[in-house]
């Protein structure tokens, strides 16, 4: 077996708000979880996007 | 290893002649010989077979489980933690219902264009206060929201003292991005606005200047909104970061490419202080837009779009974002850490409700209590509710989707349509994901695996089993 995307530097479970284990993908999110919605992190593999569900 | 057996949140897919795992759980991916992932997909209890090497592996990619664990029950205990979590107290702020902006979709009744008072800024900073105390919150986040909240930054400024100020006596962190159209954005503000704890901003552009301008114009339409923002976003996006969403619906997607062009030729792109760009839904969020109905994607046909919209970014030669799954946080409108601050101290669950009183569910001045109208939101149990949802394979990373929509679906006897575009979209997703990663030698791990020259094969044909 070979890795694509380890489960270390996948984002963890839910969110830098999540479940109180971030990962450093997490510690590095720039939006920290906060937004409303959703939570687009993919840790070191593609850039953070943060995107909230009702942004105007 | 007859004690394991394999994860119902895995997911096979065949790419360039080698299998690929998914699992929804550990989100993590790995390409499995012929052997494993014919055990895998067998789906056996008895893994026998399973190369020795490989079993630690696998179980920390959570592709083999205990074979007592009820994985259900497993995310389900996830989803409470999230729930209940006292990590981080998440408040939405709306300064003020006022907007110099007439978006023809905005969803938000008209309401009052006044501003959140002194007064009523120390009511949501003790608000705060009391919720860390109470909670044990190790931190705040803001999300500035409007109206526009920076067509009054002093109001912003003043609150974000009370907040940072509140969070330091409770040895809390505290955090903030501000949700704005930009037309007042300039570089002094961008520097306060740092200095308050806001990390970065979110800018609406939705095309090229014609377009942009007929769908989100200044009430006085004398002046482009399109002309001020770009100039806006110029001056300042070095200043603080900037994420640019564009709204998409059937009047507009073929223009979004004038746009992106034009952020790559202005050198937004690039560099470090690059622009993060995406695709927003634009529906009818309450009935104030629902003139604009017609014009709207269903939400597959977004996805679809949006799908389209990254291969065509891969084709021009861009690197597309949010290519590959992500754990979405149960919305914190159905956990206890969330609220939205209206400008007169009003509390709701969601940002669709704001200036809706029948969505208020306190105030900043009142002790919380259990309502009806909490306990709608804080009852929304995706796998209770919804067998589609207790029985999905990305449960793990959807979560239960918009809890919004999805609590009136359920309500109506409808079906939940809020799903993750993982559930139905996976085989393409993930093949455009594996495509750009090979396409990033800074990846070498990737690049192994996959054709370079796969940029125009988004078809590549990719089983998902």
């Amino acid at each position: 077996m070979d890795w694509i995307v380890q489960p270390m530097a996948a984002f963890d479970a839910y969110g830098a708000d999540g479940d109180g284990a971030d990962t450093a993908a997490e510690d590095n999110c720039a939006c920290r979880g906060g937004l409303t919605y959703q939570c687009q992190c993919t840790g070191g593999l593609v850039t953070c996007t943060c995107v909230g569900g009702l942004g105007s | 290893m007859s004690e394991y057996c394999a994860s119902r949140y895995n997911h096979y897919l065949k790419h360039g002649g080698s299998w690929i795992v998914y699992n929804a759980v550990s989100n993590a991916t790995a390409i499995l010989s012929e052997g494993d992932c014919a055990i895998l997909r067998g789906r056996k209890e008895n893994l026998a077979g399973l190369a020795d090497a490989d079993v630690r592996e696998f179980k920390r990619g959570n592709f083999i489980v205990p074979a007592d664990l009820d994985e259900v029950e497993a995310v389900r205990l996830k989803l409470n933690q999230i729930r209940y979590s006292s990590r981080t107290l998440s408040l939405t702020i709306v300064p003020t219902m006022g907007c110099n902006f007439a978006c023809s979709y905005c969803y938000e009744p008209q309401g009052s264009s006044d501003w959140m008072t002194p007064e009523t800024e120390d009511a949501v900073a003790d608000f705060a206060k009391n919720q860390i105390a109470r909670c044990g919150y190790k931190g705040v986040n803001v999300t500035w929201f409007g109206g526009e909240p920076l067509l009054k930054p002093e109001v912003v400024y003043s609150l974000s003292r009370k907040l940072m100020r509140a969070c330091k006596e409770e040895k809390a962190s505290y955090s903030a991005m501000v949700v704005t159209n930009g037309a007042t954005l300039n570089n002094t503000m961008a520097r306060r606005l740092r200095r308050y704890g806001v990390s970065h901003l979110q800018v609406t552009i939705d095309g090229p200047r014609a377009v942009h301008d007929m769908r989100r114009p200044f009430r006085d339409p004398s002046q482009s909104s399109f002309d001020t923002i770009v100039r806006n976003v110029e001056r300042v996006r070095e200043r603080i970061p900037i994420q640019i969403r564009i709204n998409i619906d059937k009047t507009n997607l073929d223009r979004v490419f004038e746009l992106v062009d034009m952020m790559r030729a202005k050198g937004w792109l690039t560099g470090e202080h690059a622009c993060a760009f995406y695709l927003g839904y634009t529906r009818v969020w309450t009935p104030v837009c629902a003139s604009i109905s017609s014009q709207c994607f269903s939400f597959g046909e977004f996805l679809d779009a949006e799908i389209q919209f990254q291969v065509d970014m891969i084709a021009r030669g861009y690197k597309p974002t949010n290519l590959y799954p992500r754990k979405e946080a149960l919305c914190s409108a159905a956990c206890m850490n969330g609220f939205v601050v209206g400008p007169e101290g009003e509390l709701y669950k969601c940002w669709s409700d704001v200036n809706n009183p029948e969505g208020v569910i306190g105030n900043v001045r009142e002790p919380l209590t259990t309502t009806s109208r909490v306990l709608k939101w804080l009852s929304y149990d995706p796998i209770e509710q919804s067998s589609s949802c207790r029985d999905c394979g990305v449960l793990p990373i959807c979560a239960g989707g918009c809890p919004a929509v999805a609590i009136d679906q359920i309500r109506t006897g409808g079906r939940i349509t809020s799903c993750s575009p993982w559930k139905t979209r996976m085989r393409k997703k993930m093949d455009l994901f594996l495509i750009q990663s090979a396409a990033n030698r800074s990846e070498p791990s990737h690049s192994q695996l996959l054709p370079t020259d796969a940029v125009d094969s988004a078809e590549v044909p990719v089983e998902v089993c």
